[in-house]
């Protein structure tokens, strides 16, 4: 069977494969163009509710399960939930910001939480550049270390990069900074409002010379790497996906995946911040089962796709196109304060 | 992995098997799943594959599972037996199947 006959079995029988954790909205760095709302009220949910939950997606058959937030490796219960995915075998992707990924605890991720991939974020090739991001100094040079010694544990570690306007000067440099540590290098973007409206973060956004420049650099790596796997000589890969076929939807959401915030509100998406349900309340396995969010979400999808009829998806300056970031483009402000949070003030 | 390889012909009934630790796997109905964390290869299995799969999980000899498989799905032991060889070397290609050393299996 092929896998494609696969992920049509996965869409009939309404599989739900895959799954993301945002363990918590708490973070160590302060990227200036975070999406987190982390003013978002809610209970977060204890080890015990991630015990039954995760023992309700193995059951359900669930396959993959990404760990992020916020930063997960801050999670009083990182390591607990962690060592309980792996026990349950699901395949596990950590997204973190590496600021915590000391030798040490790359060791505990490796034996502990045995990832497929953990991906951290980069915000330029020079401490100036990240750290003005992050706003938090020295956050570049322990990065860099971190990722350097995840590597040599034994971590398969892939890093992940927004186009920005305070990075796009330096694209080239990121990929040759990945390539000496030996990891690929992913852009993905736009940089898009937080997810309770707030649009602040769409101050840096680059400018579409950016996303041409990453767009033009990864189908020349693409070409060299394919050159050189012939040649016997790969190269530290970029991950490129070429589409050939026609979309249907704009993303995949609705499809065979939730995200799961930190207070137990199980979304279609972790930026579509209707929820289908919480877990406080009711079983992962009833929300799938019986919300018509996801199917509403995936009607959305697919009718967004209508605009893109003979063009490519653009948006913001990047050839995507994402429902949310619409969505949160549009939220608006409640009241004159200021904040775009888009909720009401006391 | 172990000295001595699944896909010989000279494993022995009593020779213990299992999954790699290193192997994830999941029903899709009634086919099984697996990817592999350190090649990131996905195999699909049939129905049959997926209960010998599930059977793997735990260090299980050749012998025993031969019986489980005949038993299951009425088949006669030398063809159950055929088959498994056959369907451990695919797996053993795939690095999904070893000889249990100690506690390296799932």
């Amino acid at each position: 069977m092929s896998m494609i006959n696969i992920t049509d079995k996965v869409r009939q029988q309404g599989v739900l494969t895959d799954v993301t954790l945002e363990l918590t909205y708490a973070c160590n760095l302060d990227c200036f163009f975070c999406y987190n709302d982390r003013d978002k009220p809610g209970k977060g949910l204890s080890l015990a509710q991630y015990e039954t939950l995760l023992r309700d997606l193995a059951g359900m058959q669930t396959m993959f399960l990404m760990l992020t937030g916020g930063e997960p490796m801050i999670h009083p219960h990182f390591f607990e939930i962690g060592r309980l995915t792996k026990e349950l075998g699901f395949v596990v992707r950590v997204r973190t910001n590496g600021h915590s990924l000391t030798r040490a605890m790359a060791r505990r991720v490796r034996d502990e939480v045995m990832p497929y991939v953990v991906e951290v974020s980069l915000h330029g090739a020079t401490a100036d550049v990240h750290d003005q991001q992050t706003r938090i100094a020295g956050s570049f040079d322990r990065l860099v270390k971190n990722i350097a010694s995840a590597v040599e544990e034994g971590l398969r570690i892939s890093v992940v990069s927004t186009p920005t306007a305070w990075n796009e000067h330096q694209i080239e440099e990121m990929f040759a900074l990945c390539d000496d540590l030996g990891v690929p290098l992913r852009f993905q973007g736009p940089v898009a409002p937080r997810d309770n409206g707030d649009t602040e973060p769409l101050e840096i956004q680059p400018t579409e010379n950016a996303w041409e420049k990453v767009t033009r650099l990864v189908t020349e790596r693409k070409q060299q790497q394919d050159l050189q796997a012939n040649l016997g000589e790969p190269i530290q890969g970029v991950e490129v996906e070429i589409e050939t076929k026609k979309p249907v939807a704009s993303c995949g959401v609705g499809v065979s995946g939730v995200d799961i915030d930190p207070y137990g509100n199980v979304l279609a998406c972790m930026h579509l911040q209707e929820t289908a349900g919480n877990v406080h309340d009711h079983s992962i396995s009833d929300i799938w089962k019986d919300s018509p969010l996801f199917a509403r979400a995936r009607s959305r999808a697919e009718e967004a796709v209508q605009q893109f009829k003979n063009k490519p998806f653009k948006q913001l300056g990047a050839p995507i196109f994402c429902l949310a970031v619409e969505e949160n483009m549009n939220k608006g402000c409640a009241t004159e304060c200021g904040t775009g949070c888009g909720r009401p003030t006391d | 992995m172990s000295e001595a390889s699944v896909s010989s012909d000279t494993l022995k009934p009593s020779d213990k098997l299992c999954l790699s630790a290193q192997v994830r796997h999941r029903a899709v109905g009634a086919d099984g799943v697996l990817v592999h964390l350190q090649n990131g290869r996905v195999v699909v299995v049939n129905e049959v594959g997926l209960y010998i799969v599930q059977l793997l999980q735990k260090p299980i000899t050749k012998g025993a599972l031969c019986e489980s498989i005949s038993s299951e799905f009425d088949a006669t032991p030398q063809q159950a037996e055929s088959d498994l060889t056959k369907f451990l070397s695919e797996l053993d290609r795939e690095s999904i199947v070893e000889l249990p050393k100690g506690v390296d299996c799932r």
